[in-house]
């Protein structure tokens, strides 16, 4: 086994070159498109922009944030899932940088909030929100690239040692004042431990934080204290539908160390969440019908039942919650790399939508839904951003832990004792 | 045909070998095989070509049957003693949901727990003969009941498919 495992650091990187340099077209031409929307009409451009901010960047949040989780409580079923996780954090320094830009789009949003609610004091100030908001995203970020920083130092300067890789600019940073395997091994983990349980006390906080000042806080009236719950809760459901779809692509075109033992598993705990991101929206809306208090019920009417965004929430709901429930009832279908695939992309895409219809209806006072070339150019923009980082770290790194490594001891499926003599998923 | 109340015990170390020797036996036209598992697998259930279990029956039987009870119960009640309540309709679903689903999951729960004592055939006293306590520990069992005069053949198939022990039942 530990020859195999070794073996995957000479192995070609699974995403092609051909590959990333579409996703840098891709980005170049929503940057185009972003600039063009933002001379013609800015609150359409920047509206759309903070829908994929919060998208992409919670996409690779939300999967870190699975990989600190999986840490956490020491699992073992999946080491190539935990390094497929970890690597979205490639995007986090990106989405960081992302996030400076949308101070102008702050700007504009909460430029006349005061006049329609005057109660609403300093703390909706836009650049207050800007210095928080960037301040805990900051955090996360540096918090996120911490841990994964712990995970690859130990391998990368094991597999330096061994002459795997040549000591090149990442590589050497990497493993710069490289102590010797046994007290690195030991650091590493230590280090992991510490900053994994540390994010997952800092997500939730942070999100909720996000989520009020960057979607509730649009609507001038409307509030609900769940709704930072909601938004963690649905962004680590996102982390998890996109991590299943690269899983399921990759098994699919057969990359070594991607299984499809593994999706089985990830589906049990999409299902778990697609009831919890369910939970958090029915308690929601039962406490909202309850009250009826205007200031709530209008936030849920104007898009429940008032087209066009009726037809999206309804969409949203049918994409993100009933069919993924239904699919995932079944167990053959949790086992088809086909079928997980096209599940995880439905449930992306209904959490896309999801948080177009939180964030717009509350900034768009035009006719109909804004849906235009604006809209796909910049979604396709973030597209290009996410997939050209997250390439990037697949390409570095190999998906299989170095033997020898604490990941490499973690694959071991049944801990102790292994199941199976013939150990053949790994 | 009756059953023999011979047959053989294989107890196996790892999972893929007892899998194996399931096929084996399966193959050499050995059907009437009980495996016995401390850990609930998959696998197990499709070597031995098991029929979907019929607990799950009981179990959407329960959770419909809940979901009728929590709706009659509370639209029922309401209907009873029509009181209007912060100007709401006398039926209104969003917090029936909340009972139905509680009643659902309830009932569905209950005939789950019933349905498999009823299917187990639990509490059950008298276990395989030759059982191991091992078998709930850290081996896989695989109970083959066979007549006295296959006893060779099937220790022989067991112990090529590296059955760690085998333990032969004439009674």
């Amino acid at each position: 086994m530990p020859e195999r495992w070794e073996e995957r650091w000479t192995l070609p990187p699974p995403i092609s070159l051909g590959l990333i340099q579409a996703c840098a077209g891709l980005l170049f031409l929503g940057a185009a498109i972003f600039l063009i929307g933002l001379v013609q009409d800015p609150a359409r451009a920047w509206q759309i922009y903070l829908v994929n901010f919060l998208f992409w960047g919670g996409l690779a949040q939300g999967a870190v944030v699975f990989a600190a989780s999986y840490h956490v409580v020491q699992a073992k079923w999946g080491p190539t899932v935990r390094r497929l996780a970890e690597g979205m954090a490639a995007f986090l320094p990106v989405n960081f940088l992302l996030f400076i830009p949308l101070y102008f789009g702050l700007r504009l949003f909460f430029g006349q909030m005061h006049e329609l609610n005057p109660d609403r004091g300093a703390w909706f100030d836009s650049r207050f929100i800007f210095v928080r908001g960037g301040l805990g995203l900051g955090s996360l970020t540096i918090l996120s690239l911490l841990f994964v920083y712990y995970s690859l130092r130990a391998e990368v300067g094991v597999a330096l040692e061994r002459g795997f890789r040549p000591r090149r600019w990442l590589y050497a940073w990497l493993a710069d004042d490289w102590q010797g395997e046994q007290s690195e091994l030991h650091r590493s983990e230590r280090g992991k431990d510490v900053l994994a349980a540390g994010m997952l006390l800092a997500y939730p906080i942070i999100y909720t934080f996000m989520a009020f000042d960057l979607i509730m806080a649009l609507d001038p009236f409307w509030y609900s204290s769940l709704f930072g719950g909601h938004f963690f809760v649905s962004t680590f459901y996102l982390g998890l539908a996109g991590l299943t779809v690269v899983i399921a692509l990759l098994s699919r075109m057969g990359v070594p160390g991607v299984t499809s033992r593994q999706l089985p598993d990830l589906g049990k705990l999409l299902f778990g969440f697609t009831l919890t991101y369910a939970a958090m929206v029915w308690s929601q809306y039962i406490v909202i019908w309850y009250g009826n208090l205007p200031e709530e019920t209008q936030f849920v009417v104007l898009r429940v039942w008032e087209r066009p965004w009726a037809l999206l929430s309804w969409t949203v709901f049918i994409a993100s919650i009933f069919l993924p429930f239904l699919i995932f009832l079944s167990r053959k279908a949790k086992e088809s790399p086909g079928i997980m695939f096209s599940a995880g992309v439905l449930i992306m895409a209904g959490l896309w939508l999801e948080r177009y219809i939180l964030v717009v209806p509350s900034l768009w006072h035009g006719k109909g839904a804004p849906f235009g070339w604006l809209e796909l150019g910049v979604t396709v923009g973030f597209l290009g951003a996410a997939g050209l980082s997250y390439g990037f770290f697949l390409r570095q790194f190999p998906l299989l832990p170095l033997a020898g490594t604490p990941l490499a001891a973690a694959s071991n499926p049944s801990g102790g004792k292994p199941l199976e003599k013939n150990l053949s998923h790994v | 045909m009756t059953r023999p109340s011979t047959g053989i015990v294989g107890s196996f170390r790892y999972l893929d070998t007892l899998l194996a020797a399931i096929a084996r036996l399966r193959q050499a036209g050995y059907r009437d095989l009980q495996a016995l598992s401390p850990v609930p697998h998959h696998a197990i259930d499709e070597a031995l070509h098991k029929p979907a279990s019929p607990v799950r029956v009981f179990t959407l039987i329960g959770c419909l049957l809940g979901a009728v009870t929590g709706f009659v119960l509370t639209i029922a009640t309401s209907l009873h003693y029509p009181l209007i309540t912060s100007g709401k309709p006398i039926v209104s679903i969003p917090p029936f949901l909340i009972i139905v689903f509680e009643l659902t999951i309830l009932f569905g729960g209950l005939l789950t727990l019933g349905g498999m004592l009823l299917n187990a055939r639990l509490p059950q006293v008298h276990t395989v003969p030759a059982y191991d306590p091992r078998f709930s520990e850290d081996r896989f069992g695989l109970w083959v009941r066979c007549a006295v005069t296959d006893f060779d053949a099937v220790a022989r198939l067991l112990e090529s498919a590296e059955a760690e022990g085998v333990h032969r039942v004439e009674k």
